[in-house]
């Protein structure tokens, strides 16, 4: 069944498409609607029409923690926010780590899941950052890139030699770099995780274990995709080994991007993340860097997590949020804010992220790519709250606030998606 | 959305829960003191108990071990005629597995008015105040780093007497101000008073980061922070600092930091000298200054007793109020 | 706000629990507390005028029992009080007797404080209404008759007795 998509305006960075008022769809893929007959009519009613986003790190918490979150309820909140892909992070319980849990994980997705999965396994075997997982055997199973998560390497030495390995292969890697030393605390070593009396964690823990990842990389020229930075530090730093031509790519947090350390003031522990949230100034610098283009991507670091595990103080709480339900909404608000522009952060989300992701045909609005794609209505609105919250995770910090623009349909693969 | 510095406070400014002494305007902290003072009068009389709590329950729920501070919220519940239990989560629910929540929901069961609370983790309290039955009070006696008001409260109540409105002092907080919730919170008591002169004394291993925010003047050296003041507050050094490698040992910072005769003579003639317990002699105070006429420190303690009467009789009052 | 009995008839009434009491005691003072705020005034006035020593004020904020319904109401401190008064005689003074509760609760602080010999009641308004087995000794004036509503003693100068302030 062929499909036409008018009355829309294509933002698709990079395409020729881009600033189109209509496509069509057929057999799955983008077409020129002038060689379509017979095909459905839709009209966009002046909306946007953007690639759907690719999300580079999202937990889906299977297989192990279906307490928290399934791949069926996390990829259906996914796509209520815009997102048509994402790439599954290998930290569930166990960790993925072999090409038995890679296959569950896509026949999980392929069963249940509402967008495309793209899984990743573990650099490590079990995560515990001392044997190589089995790479060349994971890669094959279907992953796009191996990651250690938020586990550390038990020696710098260890860590060299599975970039090492991985470049070898060409496997990219994605690294969440953190000095262990520095690696605790709950909140950012400033004035308000101070004043609330918190465990504090320094920037120096990112920027030390950067450094030296960068170190490392430079050393064995491995692809590397630096995720979670938090710091304007981080972004020179960043910037500096670009300049120097390292193959390196980096992503930031929306949450990162849209909430400062000042959010903990209230103590809600929804804003207990794994990286805590840093100053203003940092804030500003890490949409500074997007804006450039020093940091490539947006992730959501989705994380959901059940009632439980935020019903405690908060340095006591899980670490988390659950928003990917909201990404596009959260692009939108930034560009309504005058902070980030939307095409430069839908570029971040989609072209951008499907070269990381290893999936060039994928991100983009194109003639004979696959039909993935948003349909978005700038002057509507979503409300957020548990009464309609797709997520499992309840631990989110939309509840309760309306947001500029609507999702008013997705299409994945040419098929309409309904959540 | 509130922090703990709104969540204590009924929308017309009364106290509902003492939570941290963070935003507590003058005029609430005057009318604690003033309210503690009374207790004061009531603590010469051959029996110290007042009826005024006959029938309330008070909880004292320790997630962290305290006998000092417990004992003290202790005594003045009881010489306020309440029924006081205490709790040692620690040992209880907590170590099977029960959550603070639940363990909460189970304490509101049981019909209690007033929750005590301390615990290791900053928030702790706020938490729980959030959390009850609108028509319990919370008072926190301790949250991790973050604060502990009662202290501060009887620090200030100290300083009143013997030296008047803190809008006019000079005070200097000498030692471990980053890991102290008690510094913290006087900071902020202080601020709330009008005080114009608050110094930080310590190594750099030893300050917050927010100190400047709070315009706290900071002094490594201590001789040049101690000139002219008209109070002086010790902290309590904890053996862990050393092990955590923030400094070399207790003797080099009594040599650096100890309070002295010499040292105190930088002060203005009549500064006194307060710390809030126990005192580590030759650590961070001589003997002759602990023992001599400057020292405030045991005033502090009978002043601890009337400030946590007064801060449960106001709390519960306001709950009272509310009703009516 | 508005009077119930002028400057000089509060003066009057006080005179006459002045006269009463120096009739009742012949000359052996006992120990005067007033309860604070307006008790505190005519106790003081009353030793002034029999050139007695100054007497005790006593705090009965802690020892109310309307704390369910009113909360936590401050009027004084407690001050001049021995140590402790085993066998002391006694004389209590307030400004108005109502219900009584106010000196029940004043009795009751009295006695955490020992064991006194004998207790007397001073009072210089009575308005009647009482929900407790309390009656006067000495009293200044008796205003029961008229059925007066809430009022408040002003002081310390001049004496006067007003309706409270909200009316």
């Amino acid at each position: 069944m062929s499909l036409i998509i008018r009355n829309v305006q294509i933002i698709s960075p990079g395409s020729p498409l881009h600033g189109a008022t209509e496509i069509g769809i057929d057999q799955h893929t983008f077409v020129d609607p002038s060689a379509l007959t017979n095909a459905t009519e839709i009209d966009g009613k002046a909306g946007w029409l953007v690639p759907g986003l690719i999300d580079l790190r999202i937990h889906l918490r299977e297989p192990g923690l279906e307490h928290k979150g399934t791949i069926a309820s996390e990829t259906r909140a996914a796509v209520a926010g815009g997102v048509t892909s994402v790439v599954a992070t290998p930290v569930t319980d166990p960790v993925v780590d072999s090409p038995a849990d890679v296959r569950l994980v896509l026949e999980r997705a392929k069963e249940s899941g509402y967008c495309r999965v793209f899984p990743t396994a573990m650099l490590t075997q079990g995560g515990e950052g001392n044997h190589l997982s089995e790479m060349a055997a994971l890669i094959d199973a279907g992953c796009v890139a191996l990651a250690q998560g938020n586990r550390p390497f038990s020696s710098r030495k260890i860590e060299l030699n599975a970039l090492k390995y991985a470049q070898s292969l060409g496997i990219r890697v994605i690294l969440d770099s953190e000095s262990r030393d520095f690696a605790e605390g709950c909140a950012h070593a400033g004035q308000i995780g101070t004043g609330l009396g918190l465990s504090l964690n320094s920037p120096l823990s990112e920027t030390l274990g950067l450094a030296a990842d960068l170190e490392l990389v430079d050393a064995t020229g491995v692809t590397a995709h630096f995720s979670r930075i938090t710091t304007g530090a981080s972004v020179a730093r960043i910037r500096e080994a670009k300049a120097k031509g390292l193959q390196i790519t980096c992503d930031v947090t929306l949450a990162h991007l849209l909430y400062s350390e000042k959010a903990l003031a209230d103590l809600d522990p929804n804003f207990h993340l794994e990286r805590p949230l840093r100053t203003e100034d940092d804030r500003l610098a890490l949409i500074a860097g997007v804006a450039d283009g020093t940091i490539d991507l947006i992730v959501s670091d989705h994380a959901p997590h059940e009632t439980g595990a935020k019903l405690a103080p908060f340095p006591e709480t899980e670490r988390g949020m659950s928003l990917v339900e909201g990404a596009i909404q959260l692009l939108f608000q930034l560009d309504q804010k005058g902070e980030l522009g939307f095409e430069q952060s839908i570029g971040a989300m989609t072209v951008k992220a499907a070269q990381v992701a290893n999936q060039q045909q994928l991100g983009s609005i194109q003639y004979g790519h696959p039909a993935d794609c948003v349909l978005f209505d700038p002057n509507g609105s979503t409300v957020f709250d548990a009464s309609h919250w797709l997520s499992a995770g309840t631990n989110s910090p939309l509840f309760g606030h309306t947001f500029s623009g609507r999702v008013v349909g997705c299409w994945i693969n040419g098929e309409r998606v309904t959540t | 959305m509130h922090g703990p510095a709104a969540l204590q406070l009924t929308p017309d400014g009364r106290l509902k829960h003492l939570l941290t002494t963070e935003g507590l305007p003058k005029s609430l902290i005057t009318e604690l003191l003033d309210t503690a003072e009374t207790f004061l009068s009531s603590q010469g009389q051959p029996v110290k108990k007042v009826p005024l709590l006959r029938g309330k329950t008070v909880v004292n729920l320790f997630f962290e071990n305290s006998t000092r501070t417990r004992t003290t919220f202790d005594i003045a519940a009881h010489r306020l005629s309440a029924d006081v239990v205490t709790l040692d989560i620690r040992t209880s629910s907590a170590s099977k597995g029960e959550t603070l929540f639940d363990t909460l929901k189970n304490l509101e069961a049981m019909q209690a008015d007033l929750f005590v609370v301390r615990h290791s983790a900053g928030g702790a309290p706020f938490f729980i105040a959030d959390r009850v039955t609108p028509d319990i009070a919370v008072i926190n006696a301790g949250d991790g780093t973050h604060a502990h008001p009662t202290q501060a409260l009887l620090d200030l109540m100290t300083i009143r007497k013997h030296k008047g409105d803190p809008a006019n002092l000079s005070v200097a907080i000498v030692g471990d101000l980053k890991h102290s919730r008690v510094a913290r919170s006087l900071v902020h008591g202080l601020r709330g008073m009008g005080c114009p002169d608050i110094r930080a004394i310590a190594p750099g291993t030893l300050l917050p980061a927010d100190l400047a925010h709070l315009g706290v003047r900071t002094f490594h050296h201590i001789d040049d922070g101690l000139s002219d003041v008209d109070v002086i507050v010790l902290l309590r050094l904890q053996k862990e600092r050393m092990s955590n490698a923030l400094l070399p040992s207790e003797r080099e910072f009594f040599n650096l930091y100890g309070m002295t005769e010499s040292r105190l003579r930088h002060a203005k003639d009549n500064a006194i000298v307060m710390h809030p317990g126990p005192i580590n002699r030759g650590v961070e105070i001589a003997n002759e200054v602990a023992d001599g006429p400057q020292a405030v420190i045991l005033d502090q303690v009978t002043n601890g007793i009337a400030i946590r009467m007064a801060v449960m009789a106001m709390t519960l009052s306001t709950q009272q109020g509310s009703h009516s | 706000m508005h009077e119930i009995r002028s400057q000089k008839a509060t003066e009057a009434a006080l005179q006459n629990l002045i006269n009463q009491v120096r009739d009742g005691y012949r000359g052996n003072s006992p120990l005067v507390v007033g309860i604070h705020t307006g008790g505190a005034w005519v106790a003081s006035r009353l030793c002034e005028a029999l050139q007695w020593a100054a007497p005790a004020t006593l705090d009965i904020s802690l020892y109310r029992d309307d704390f369910e319904t009113s909360g936590l109401k401050r009027s004084g401190t407690t001050d001049r009080m021995p140590q402790q008064l085993n066998g002391e005689n006694i004389l209590l003074i307030d400004d108005v007797l109502f219900t009584g509760r106010t000196i029940r609760a004043a009795l009751n602080v009295l006695f955490d404080y020992g064991r006194p010999g004998t207790i007397h009641l001073g009072i210089l308004f009575d308005r009647g209404g009482r929900e407790l087995p309390i009656e006067p000794t000495f009293l200044g004036e008796s205003l029961g008759e008229e059925g007066v509503g809430r009022c408040k003693l002003h002081g310390p100068e001049p004496l006067m007795l007003m309706t409270p302030n909200s009316e």
